[in-house]
Order: structure tokens, then sequence, then C-alpha cells
């Protein structure tokens, strides 16, 4: 069980975008995805959600291929956040998070009052109650990430998948949000995430994946030995040899040396 | 919300009997009054009263209240808050069959209504056609057709009056495009109110789904929302609101733009409760025009001409409240 992907091809304009692509994502721990601007890190995650036409291969969410889940019993097992969000017109981040609801709603409901409820009671959890009837074009950036995670929970999803949550983010914000989301797979979800810095994948990430000219090339665990050193290889022959990762009693720490 | 919304139905309701009672003929709300409970013994006030400005009244109501919504729900689908219901051709559609029905069918009225809405959804549904046909983004490419099919639209207009009669059929088109309800009867209350109601209700219950469509397809499509069926629903239900009103009153512009952007800054920003005062505030906007319209000169003047100046007034108005709140949050 979980999601399966078997040798999926993705073309787009007669374009090849995604090559080959064979893997097998369990719905536990932090899985980062890594490449370069352009690697189809999106176009991976579309696929997976079902958005993106395949141009060869299959793939399985919990065994059955993905086209065949009906829309809102594929929104009870996967919360998906875009990169580029789009601002609702007219809505609070409370009730932007209580509409994580929709899908075990009827169609002519998006959320009730239990739903609010669970949404002011996850946004004090996660410490930003302050923004609840704020309007969702007003929060900054990283309270919208915040509030977006916020409604994956309120959704009850085994899945998340994040498309670039960093992007734009302070240091700090980007610090809180990578701890929440590993607060969230502790609690028994499996979070998948596309992530431009190696550094904070290699502090966060208990499973990363790197996407180079449209193919994975690298499937790095946490726990498995030669990690650190297999992981610096790779990293190098995508970024360039300037990369270094350093290692010194269990942590792990990337950065740029000039050559 | 409840507070607001009877506040709301208040004014309406004034600005139905204020209709009911200004024009030409002089009617008092006591004669209203006298008519409704069958106390009347003018027969003329009756028959001006029953048969122009009852029907004319509840028509404006209708049209107005299916305009405002329609704008409304453009704007949330198009995630652009200057976006009208003609963004996608229906009020150039309508136009080329009411002009072809006044040119070549000597401007029967049913021909006209049926050709006029026949002529609105059906650039529309062009639109959507050449819009999958085109590709890319699906909401450019429908905003951009909706562009190419409405310029195109113009042009057969444009070749449609210049073979028209300048004596007897210009002048016909050309106080067509500018809109008025000077026309309307019962019969036309009936077709138009049956069309506008059920087609309200249905957006009324599909309005959760297309406020979660806000947030972008993406998004809502991981919501578990099927997002090409409420986002075909909610634009042929806007378009169909539309065309109904315009087959029947010409083009009148700006309602569908403006209305939105009063109601947010009235009531402030909540999407479930902008739906429905919208459409009764677009009510009340268009029977105030109305009444202008048929009062201000000794005779009537095209509505458009006024909902126009009424438009650009707020909009100015409302750019100058939003720049200097924005000012004032930045502390300039």
């Amino acid at each position: 069980m979980g999601i399966e992907l078997r040798e999926v091809w993705v073309s787009l304009h007669g374009q090849v975008i995604l090559q080959d692509i064979s893997l097998t994502l369990c719905a536990e721990g932090v899985t980062m995805l890594l490449g370069r601007n352009g690697a189809g890190k999106t176009t991976l995650f579309r696929a997976v959600l079902g958005q993106q036409a395949l141009a060869k291969g299959q793939i399985f969410l919990d065994g059955k291929p993905v086209q065949a889940w009906k829309p809102k019993e594929k929104s009870r097992k996967i919360a998906y956040i875009p990169q580029e969000k789009e601002m609702p017109l007219g809505c609070t981040a409370e009730e932007y998070t209580a509409m994580g609801q929709a899908p075990y709603t009827p169609f002519y409901k998006s959320y009730d009052k239990e739903g609010l409820r669970l949404a002011r009671q996850i946004l004090a959890e996660f410490g930003i109650s302050h923004v609840a009837k704020r309007q969702m074009t007003q929060l900054s950036g990283g309270e919208k990430k915040l509030v977006a995670i916020a409604r994956t929970r309120v959704q009850k999803t085994p899945w998340m998948i994040l498309d670039e949550p960093l992007a734009a983010l302070d240091f700090k914000r980007q610090h809180e949000i990578l701890q929440r989301l590993r607060q969230e797979s502790r609690e028994g979800r499996g979070v998948v995430l596309s992530i431009h810095d190696p550094a904070l994948a290699v502090q966060y990430a208990d499973r990363i994946l790197l996407l180079h000219e449209k193919r994975i090339v690298g499937d790095f665990q946490r726990q498995k030995t030669g990690f650190s050193s297999e992981l610096e290889k790779n990293l190098q022959n995508i970024y360039g040899k300037q990369v270094v990762l350093w290692e010194k009693e269990g942590q792990n720490l990337v950065y740029w040396k000039e050559v | 919300m409840k507070k607001k919304f009877w506040k709301i139905i208040v004014v309406w309701i004034g600005a139905l009997m204020l209709s009911c009672c200004v024009g030409r003929y002089h009617i008092s709300v006591a004669d209203v009054g006298s008519i409704l409970f069958g106390f009347a013994k003018d027969n003329m006030m009756v028959n001006v009263f029953c048969n122009i400005r009852l029907p004319r009244t509840f028509f404006v109501a209708v049209a107005g209240g299916a305009l405002g919504l329609s704008g409304f729900l453009y704007q949330g689908m198009f995630q652009n808050p200057l976006v009208s219901p003609d963004v996608l051709g229906v009020s150039s559609g309508c136009s080329v069959g009411a002009v072809s029905t006044i040119l070549f069918f000597g401007g029967n009225a049913v021909a006209l209504q049926f050709l006029s809405f026949g002529g609105g959804l059906l650039v529309v549904v062009c639109s959507a056609v050449l819009a999958k046909i085109m590709g890319g983004r699906k909401l450019y490419s429908l905003v951009l057709a909706g562009v190419i099919l409405g310029a195109f639209c113009n042009a057969v207009i444009m070749l449609l009056k210049y073979t028209a009669d300048p004596e007897r059929q210009l002048a016909v088109i050309e106080y067509w495009l500018m809109g008025s309800f000077h026309t309307v009867t019962w019969a036309e209350v009936k077709v138009t109110a049956g069309i506008i109601l059920p087609v309200c209700v249905l957006l009324f219950f599909l309005r959760w789904q297309l406020k979660v469509l806000t947030l972008g397809s993406e998004e809502a499509m991981s919501l578990g929302v099927s997002v090409r069926f409420v986002r075909m629903g909610g634009i042929f239900g806007a378009t169909v609101l539309t065309a109904a009103v315009v087959s029947v009153a010409g083009v009148i512009s700006w309602v569908g733009l403006i209305v939105p952007h009063m109601v947010r800054l009235l009531f402030g920003e909540r999407y479930e409760e902008n739906f429905v005062q919208s459409f009764f505030c677009g009510s009340i906007f268009m029977l105030l025009a109305d009444m202008l319209a048929r009062s201000i000169s000794a005779s009537e003047i095209p509505v458009s001409i006024l909902t126009s100046f009424l438009g650009a007034a707020f909009l100015l108005l409302f750019l100058f409240l939003t720049r200097r709140e924005r000012r004032w949050q930045h502390g300039d």
C-alpha cells in the first residue's frame, strides 16, 4: 500500500518531461524531492495526483490506479498544496482551513460548524489563532503556508504533498514550516515535498529523491549506511563539484565551497 | 449575516415600492396600497400600475439581480476583480442576434428575444470550444477566446449597422444597443423570470463548490471538487443570466462589474454572503438607475447611459477609498 509509480513517462507539447520513473512512497516520514529549476518536480506531483496525463506507465494509490479514484475519494487520501497558491476572494483563514472538510460534505456545502471549530482549534495548535478572522489575501507568505498545512490537517488525509512550500519564506519561517511538517509525519502522515535547498533537505528529510534530467537519479534513506557519501556524490553531479556535505556526530550540513 | 441581510431586504422592498411610484403618471405609496388591496377606483391608475409599472419593476429587479450575481460569479471563477459578464462575449453575441432580427425580421419581439438569447449562448460556447483548441492555461485561453469572439461580433454588428436603413432601422439598433426597459411586458417578465430564477436557485446550491474553486483548479481538485463540471456549470449559469437580461433589455453596461465591488466595500468579503448580496444589490442598483432613466428628463433616456455614469463614478470612489485604506495601513 502507498503510492507506487511504475515506469512513468510524461510528455508536454511533444517534449518528454519525465522519463521512466519507478518508485514507491510509503505513508511515513518526510520525503523530499530535490532537483534544479525545470527538473519536472511539479509535473511529477501533478501526475501522482492524477492531474497530469501519462504518456506511458501507471501510478497506483493504495493498489488502485490513481485515475480510477473518484475525486472525493482521492481527496480523502492525498492533500495537496500547490506552489503558486491563488488567494481566494472573500475567505478568512479559518474558513479556508475549514474547507479541508470539503471531501466529507455534500456538494451544496464545503464545511459546517464542526469544520469551523476544528479549523480554529488547529490554527490555535499551530500558534496562529490571531489570523483566524483575517482575509487570506492579508496574510504574510509564512502565515499562508501554515494555514494551508492546517487545512490539510482538517482534510485528515494520510498523505500530504507540498510543491515548494518554502519558496519566498524567510530563514525562521522555513524552519518553522519544516518542523511543523516533521511533526505531521510523526503523527502518522506521509509528507512529500519539493525543495531547492539541499542543506534543509539533509537536516529534515527521512528520504531524499533526486530528480535530474527527467529521471530519478538518486533515492537516499537516512537510516541506510553510506547516506552522506552517496548523497554528496549525487548532489555534486547535479549542482557541481562545489557542493560539500559535512557530517559530524550524526548531523549533516551542506554548503557551497568556492573552488 | 442575518442583520445585514434583512437591511438589504428592507432597502430592496423600498426600492421596489419607489419604482412602482416614479414615472410620468404619478402614483403615490398610498395609491399602491389601495391598488394592492383592491380599493382603487381610478381605472387608468390601476391599468398603469398593473400593466406598465409592475411588470417593469419586476423585470428590472430580476434583471439587476441577475447581472450583479453574474458579475460576482465571473469575478470569482476568473480570479479577477476586473472581469465582467461580458468577458466571454455574451453581450456581443446577444447584440448580433438582436441587430440581425431588427434588420431581417422587422424587429419581431419574440424572434428578437430568442435570437438574441441564442446568439449570446452560442458565442460563449464558441469561446469555450476555441479555448479548448488553443490549449494552454485554461482560464487565460478562455478569456482570450472571449476577447477574439467579442471583437468578431462587434465587427459583425458594425457591418450590419452599415447595411441598415438609416431612416428606419439604424436608430432602432442604436437605441437597443444602449439598453432600455420601456418595452417590457408581462410576457417578457414570465419568460425571463422563468429562466433567471431557476438558474439562480441552481447556482445558489453550487455556491460552496464555486467558493472552493476560487482557491484555484489544482487545490480545488485536491479537495474533491469536480473542477470542469463546477466551472462549466458556473460559467453557463452566469452566461444564461446575462443573456436572458440582454435579450430583452439590450446591452446594460457596468452593472456586473461594479455591483460585486460595491457589495465587498459595503459588507466586507465573504463569498457565500456576497453571493446573495450581489443579487439584491444588483437589483437595487438597477431599480435606482431605471427610476432615474425615466424621470430625469422629459423623455426616457437609455439606461446604459446612467449605469455607465454611475459605474465610472463608483469605480473612481472605490479606487480612492481602497488607496486611502492602503496608505493608512502602510502608515504613509
